[in-house]
This record gives C-alpha cells, sequence and structure tokens, in this order.
C-alpha cells in the first residue's frame, strides 16, 4: 500500500472510530477491604449512588461519561480511592458510578454537580457537592453534608448521632433523624421532622424554617433568622423554658403567655415562658421574620 | 621540515585533471527527456488522497465539536466582579476589629475568580446570597442606629457577619477541595 493511501486508511479510520472515542464507557473494578475502612470518591459531573453491603468488599459499576479520561481506583491499607479523572483543559460529559461498599465504613464524597444518593452506609459520612442534591440516610454516625445551591435530604434512622448541614441557598428536609442536628443557611427552607431531639441549631439568613420535633429532656434548640420565618412545632407535653424574641416579626403561639412588646417605641416583641420543670432551653429569634410555636 | 616538503612532493605529483571514466551527460539527458507515465498517475492520486484525507479529517474534526458540545462540562470561567473590600460596622459607633478584617481579607482574597470557576447558577446564587447577607447586615446596622443598646440586633448582627464568612469560607472550600481538571 503507498503512504498516500495509508494516510487515507488511517483518516477513515479515525472517523470510523471517533464515536467510540467519545462514547460513554462502561467500568466495573472491585477490591477486597476492611469492614470499616475509608471510601472516597470524587466525581465532577453526572450521578454518584452508594450503597452499604455487608460484604467487605468495594465494588463500582458505571459508565463513564465521554471524554473522561479513566476512572482511578486504588486502595490502601483501609482507604480506598474512586476518582474520575477528567482530561487537562478538556471537555467531558458527566460520569455515573454505582457504588456498594461495606456498612460499617466510612464515606467521603466530593462533587461539583454530580447528584450524590447514600443509602444504608452506617460509618461517618462527609458529603459534599456544588450544586448538585445530596439525598442520604443517616444512623448513629456524625454526617457532614455541604452544598452550595444543592439541595439536601436526610432520612434519619432514629438513632442519635451529631448531623451538621451547610448550604447557601440550597433547601434541607430532615426526616426520622435523632441527637444533634446543626443546620445553617443563607436563603435555603429548611423542614425537619424528628421524634426528639437533644440539640438543634437551625440559622437561615432570608430562609423559612419548620422544625417538628419531641423535646429530649434537657435539650437545647436554637433557631435564628434574619427575615425568614421560624415555625416550631412541639410534640408532646412540652417541658421547656422559652426565650423568643423578634425585632420587627410576629410572634404567634398556640400555648404560653402572650407576646408583649419589647419597647413602647420600637415594633419587637418577645415572649419568655417556662412550661412544666423547663427542663429544655428554646431560644427563637428573628430580625422581621415571623416566629410561629406551637405544639403536636 | 623534512615531513612537509615529502608532502608537498607528492601533492605535485597528483594529476591535475581526472576524466570521467563514461559520459555521464548522455545518460541524465536521456532520462529527462523520457516521459514517465506511471509517476505522473501516482502524483495525481497522491494528490488526490490528499485531499480525502483532509476532507475526513476535518469532518472527525465537526463531528468532534458537535459531539463535545453537547457534552455537559463545568463552564468556562466568566468574568465576575464582587467588591471584597468593604467596612464592617457593628453599630453607629463600633466596627469589627482587626482580627475579624483579617479573617474576612483572607478568605474574600481570589474571590472573583474562585466565583469564576463556579457553574453559572451556583454563581449567580452565591452572589445573591452574599448581596443578602450586606442587606441583612445594612438593615441591622440601621436598626442599632436607632436603638445602639439592642442586644436581639447585636447577636443578629454577630450571626449575620458570620454567615458571611461560613459563605466566602464555602466558596473557597468548593473551589480549592472538589475536583477540578487543573488539578487532575
Amino acid at each position: 500500500m503507498s503512504r498516500s493511501l495509508r494516510g487515507v486508511a488511517l483518516a477513515a479510520a479515525l472517523l470510523l472510530n471517533a464515536p467510540t472515542a467519545f462514547a460513554d464507557r462502561d467500568v466495573r473494578e472491585s477490591a477486597q477491604v476492611h469492614p470499616k475502612g475509608e471510601v472516597e470518591v470524587s466525581n465532577i459531573a453526572g450521578s454518584v449512588r452508594v450503597t452499604g453491603w455487608d460484604r467487605d468488599v468495594v465494588e463500582v459499576t458505571g459508565t463513564l461519561g465521554s471524554g473522561v479520561e479513566d476512572l482511578e481506583f486504588r486502595t490502601e491499607g483501609r482507604y480506598t480511592l474512586i476518582k474520575v479523572r477528567m482530561p487537562r483543559n478538556g471537555r467531558s460529559g458527566g460520569s455515573d458510578l454505582e457504588i456498594s461498599m461495606p456498612a460499617s465504613g466510612r464515606l467521603t464524597v466530593g462533587t461539583v454537580s454530580s447528584d450524590t444518593t447514600v443509602q444504608g452506609v452506617q460509618g461517618a459520612l462527609r458529603l459534599q457537592t456544588v450544586s448538585g442534591n445530596i439525598e442520604t440516610d443517616v444512623f448513629g454516625e456524625d454526617a457532614q453534608l455541604k452544598t452550595v445551591s444543592g439541595d439536601v435530604i436526610v432520612q434519619g434512622t432514629d438513632e442519635a448521632g451529631l448531623l451538621t448541614i451547610t448550604t447557601v441557598s440550597g433547601d434541607v428536609g430532615l426526616r426520622d433523624v435523632r441527637g444533634e442536628i446543626v443546620v445553617q443557611t443563607v436563603s435555603g427552607d429548611v423542614e425537619a421532622e424528628s421524634t426528639e431531639l437533644e440539640r438543634a441549631r437551625i440559622r437561615t439568613t432570608n430562609g423559612d424554617a419548620d422544625l417538628r420535633t419531641g423535646l429530649a429532656s434537657g435539650a437545647r434548640f436554637e433557631m435564628e433568622a434574619v427575615n425568614g420565618d421560624l415555625t416550631l412545632t412541639i410534640k408532646g407535653e412540652p417541658d421547656a423554658e422559652f426565650n423568643i424574641e423578634t425585632f420587627n416579626g410576629d410572634i404567634r403561639n398556640d400555648f404560653g403567655p402572650e407576646p408583649v412588646r419589647t419597647s413602647r417605641y420600637a415594633p419587637g416583641r418577645e415572649l419568655r415562658f417556662s412550661e412544666r420543670d423547663g427542663s429544655a432551653r428554646v431560644g427563637i429569634k428573628t430580625l422581621n421574620g415571623a416566629i410561629i410555636l406551637r405544639t403536636d | 621540515m623534512n615531513d612537509e616538503d615529502s608532502l608537498m612532493q607528492r601533492a605535485r605529483r597528483l594529476p591535475g585533471e581526472i576524466p570521467p571514466r563514461r559520459d555521464l551527460w548522455s545518460d541524465i539527458e536521456a532520462r529527462l527527456r523520457t516521459p514517465e507515465p506511471a509517476a505522473s498517475a501516482g502524483a495525481g492520486w497522491r494528490w488526490f488522497a490528499l485531499a480525502a484525507a483532509a476532507s475526513v479529517i476535518m469532518a472527525v474534526a465537526a463531528l468532534t465539536v458537535l459531539h463535545t458540545d453537547r457534552q455537559p462540562t463545568l463552564p468556562a470561567p466568566a468574568p465576575v466582579a464582587v467588591s471584597t473590600d468593604f467596612p464592617a460596622p457593628f453599630g453607629p459607633a463600633y466596627s469589627l476589629g482587626p482580627q475579624y478584617q483579617v479573617a474576612r481579607a483572607g478568605l474574600a482574597q481570589d474571590l472573583n475568580s474562585r466565583l469564576a470557576t463556579l457553574p453559572p447558577e451556583t454563581r449567580a446564587s452565591v452572589l445573591r446570597n452574599l448581596e443578602a447577607i450586606r442587606a441583612a447586615v445594612a438593615e441591622i446596622n440601621a436598626a442599632l442606629a436607632d436603638d445602639p443598646g439592642n442586644v436581639l440586633l447585636q447577636q443578629l448582627l454577630l450571626t449575620t457577619y458570620q454567615d458571611e464568612l461560613a459563605v466566602l469560607a464555602d466558596v473557597q472550600d468548593a473551589t480549592e477541595k472538589l475536583p477540578k481538571r487543573n488539578e487532575i
């Protein structure tokens, strides 16, 4: 074959192979790991779904997006890294990863726009994304969830732990969590439901927060907003000391005394009272937002 | 000296001109005049082949551009301009001290370039929320100007400043620790 013919053949081969060069690729990796080891996942775009299982094995299946270099999968001692490697200065599609890991292991996930879903991982969680959503269940271990604009949904298992959630504009939804929750958002709305909490700190600037829970004996609750509305619905008979204050908003309560004006000349209102032994302490403060206190 | 004389004598003995053993020009002239039909056809095919290869490569390039344009990717950095230099008043007569200013300056450093690496919607969201925090700070400070001793306002102002630090820290965290193309 002459050199010219070989050139044409090469170019034609390039053309024919172009779809596969840029097409999605399936991946499958697995390794034996320590049952309480840490798994770290890094994926810029696409999705990450992690499931805890009863095997001492980490397994990854899924699809790497077009243009992705490869999947780095390595285990060192108790640490396993699963990382979608992107080309330098290149374009690439999102990758979808399905990961199974020991249920008692710890998990760290970092993404930019990937949605993250975690189910059945009972070790500590550290899930972080920029614009993706996070959906996870939590057990007795600490969980730290952070997004900028993504939403966070947490399903608890009525086991006490420390749950810390930070968003800038993402909404937060919690259900059946126990122990301590710390939620901070600027404009996201917060909706939390629990059988009972020992500690709760919810802070928003412009978002609304709605907490519906029982108060553990000696519980400490703090809710604070600048312009958001705050609602606390207490399950059962309240046994707490309440310290509620707003500079320019309304206070609406279906138990306890009537709120009073803080000054003849200022619009502020406050409500301070104690129910039963006053075992728990509840503080709620806003600048302009309304405060609603009720029992369920 | 003797060596040099000997060398010169040997050089003088060399012939002044060496005639070719046969007449080369007649062969060269004959080859120049003789047409080569096979060679001409090869040249034409070569041009055609090169053109075809070029068009195929262009097609591949076009397909590549079309294909990659459809893929979700991180946005190219966009110019962002948000002021990171403003005072932090705490009521009518005070401002937050140098430690706070240092902390905020540190977090706000390179804020614009960091924001530029975020997805556009997220970037817009962060800017909106920073603006909301600063509006809240201004509103609380205005209220404090009328009621400087109000403890609730002081508490809210402090936590609102903390919110701002938290957002700045989140932006720094998101752009530093999360995977980026440049560091992979």
